[in-house]
């Protein structure tokens, strides 16, 4: 049994290993430093209780949320498919509450900058299936599968971020470049071990919905309800933690270490698979005592 | 008669195209740019000075309907790179520390396939891996960049850039409608300090390009109609 357990780790490894090769092509090649962990691109939607379109104002304790679906994985998620049918990965930005929107004309030609901060928030990114969240243009809202299809499934990686900064700019030409920054740390999810808790930057483009009719070039006109249509990134976190995960030590049966893969090996222990934790009795064997057919029918008899 | 044209009328009173369409998403992309050639290096008021290149390079992240069937994320690698971006406006506001810089028309924006070399930034753009690993391969789409425009407030170490890009060149130039080539919005954000960013560029971008959905047009009465006329 515990061979089978291993000959399945190490299908387990190699199958991630050769699945991050090919998925690693259009993430940061070494010996670039590592950049963008998770990207998310059309599919990102963002609301807030009390929003004015036509001049880009939060009102004073508005809150804000962002649903979406992830359009790309890096290190250390490389594994993970973002356009697999039969899982989806979605997120959701909640809890941000604003500090209210604050207008200031720059020069004299036009130019204005909308800075708006919202404090207190989270994020969550859950695998689901099957794939169920809205794609290329949001309902309506309020809408009975908002937020519900963008938080369905399992978290992998959950956590807080500190202020979330969105600038709207107005260019004189009246051009509008837009964008949010913030900083994230992991607090948990069954993929939290690969990552850890050091403060991470995460930020993104901000497309607000225009003021005016017909749109202005860097806004983007979404359904009732909406206030803008975000399109960024999680970076990873620099340098990464070890990947760890349980380990059942055969020297010394039913003992448990969390260590990496290697380290596991090296102990001469059985690898129970990434982000694994050492729970009661999981490295204990189920007793079982030798008998015979005839002996273990009578039982049902 | 009379009760027809009223059933007309009814009818024509509630009839209505869509009151939104949504804007058409072609690819998101990812990476980081810099300034070449940057003659008055340095910050704030010296960045992007009239006259100096502005260029962008990295990996496109996703793709919308017109190209993801023909495109294959899992064995190729997806690259894109702007250029020939002059700067021809120089504003910037001391008091807010905000920059509002203009390009000359045009610039030109690329996007390869590649399924054999991985791109690398390496460090100090132009070099050996810079643009090189980022425009081999096959030329996808490429067009030609027009009023593009990038604001950075030093304050906030946050900005970004919005313009035009008309697609005319690359092999799958035929999968966009040809009435569709024009027009569509290249728009990103670039920002710092990033620990991920390699010495020599200046910021981490991310963005997408998506052409405006058609007009949108709301739920109207003839009479509502008649009262914007009187």
């Amino acid at each position: 049994m515990k061979n089978r357990i291993g000959l399945v780790t190490v299908i387990g490894l190699l199958a991630t290993t050769l699945s991050a090769t090919v998925a690693a092509a259009q993430c940061s090649t070494p010996p670039d430093p590592p950049g963008l962990m998770i990207k998310f691109d059309r599919d990102a939607w963002a609301y807030e209780t009390a929003y004015t379109p036509a001049n880009f104002k939060s009102a004073l304790g508005s809150q804000l949320t962002v649903v979406g679906i992830v359009s790309w994985f890096c290190n250390p998620f490389s594994d993970l498919n973002p356009a697999d049918p039969n899982t989806e990965y979605t997120f959701i930005w909640d809890g941000l509450v604003s500090e209210e929107t604050i207008t200031q004309t720059i020069g004299s030609f036009g130019a204005m900058k909308y800075t708006t901060r919202y404090l207190g928030g989270g994020f969550r990114i859950y695998a689901g299936s099957p794939r169920n969240a809205p794609t290329v243009t949001p309902p309506d809202l309020p809408s009975g599968v908002v937020p519900d299809a963008f938080v369905d499934g399992t978290m992998i990686l959950g956590g807080v971020m500190d202020t979330v900064l969105v600038i709207v700019n107005r260019s004189s030409g009246g051009i509008y470049t837009s964008s949010f920054k913030a900083h994230y740390q992991a607090t948990g999810g069954t993929r939290y071990c690969q990552v850890g808790s050091a403060r991470t930057l995460m930020d993104g483009l901000w497309c607000p919905v225009p003021p005016t009719s017909p749109s202005p070039t860097g806004t983007c006109p979404l359904p009732t309800g909406w206030s803008a249509h975000p399109n960024g990134k999680w970076d990873t976190p620099n340098p990464l933690p070890p990947p760890t995960g349980a380990c059942c030590l055969r020297a010394n049966p039913g003992a448990c270490v969390i260590t990496t893969p290697a380290d596991c090996v090296v102990q001469d222990g059985v690898f129970l698979g990434l982000c694994t934790v050492c729970d009661f009795g999981i490295c204990l064997e189920v007793p079982a005592n030798k008998t015979s057919w005839g002996q273990l029918k009578t039982i049902y008899r | 008669m009379k009760r027809a044209a009223l059933l007309l009328l009814f009818a024509l009173s509630v009839i209505a195209v869509p009151a939104f369409a949504a804007d058409v998403f072609l690819l998101g992309f990812a990476g980081y740019d810099y300034e070449s050639p940057n003659p008055v290096p340095g910050p704030d008021d010296n960045y992007l000075m009239i006259g100096e290149g502005y260029k962008a390079l990295g990996g496109v992240t996703s793709f919308g309907d017109y190209l993801a069937p023909y495109v294959n994320t899992t064995v190729n690698q997806y690259t894109y790179y702007y250029f020939d971006l002059t700067v021809q406006s120089h504003d910037y506001y001391p008091d807010f520390r905000y920059l509002e810089v203009g390009f000359a028309n045009p610039g030109r924006g690329r996007f390869y396939e590649d399924s054999s070399t991985p791109a690398v930034f390496g460090v100090y753009p132009p070099n050996a891996t810079a643009p090189s690993t980022f425009i081999d391969g096959t030329l996808i789409l490429g067009g030609h960049i027009e009023f593009l425009v990038l604001n950075y407030d030093f304050e906030a170490n946050q900005g970004g850039f919005t313009g035009n890009i008309h697609f005319d060149e690359g092999s799958l130039l035929d999968q966009i409608p040809e009435a569709q080539r024009d027009g569509w919005t290249l728009s990103g954000l670039a920002g710092r300090p990033n620990p991920s960013i390699p010495n020599g560029y200046d910021h981490q971008i991310s963005g997408e390009c998506i052409i405006p959905g058609p007009v949108p047009a709301a739920h109207r009465t003839w009479g509502a109609l008649k009262a914007l006329y009187r």
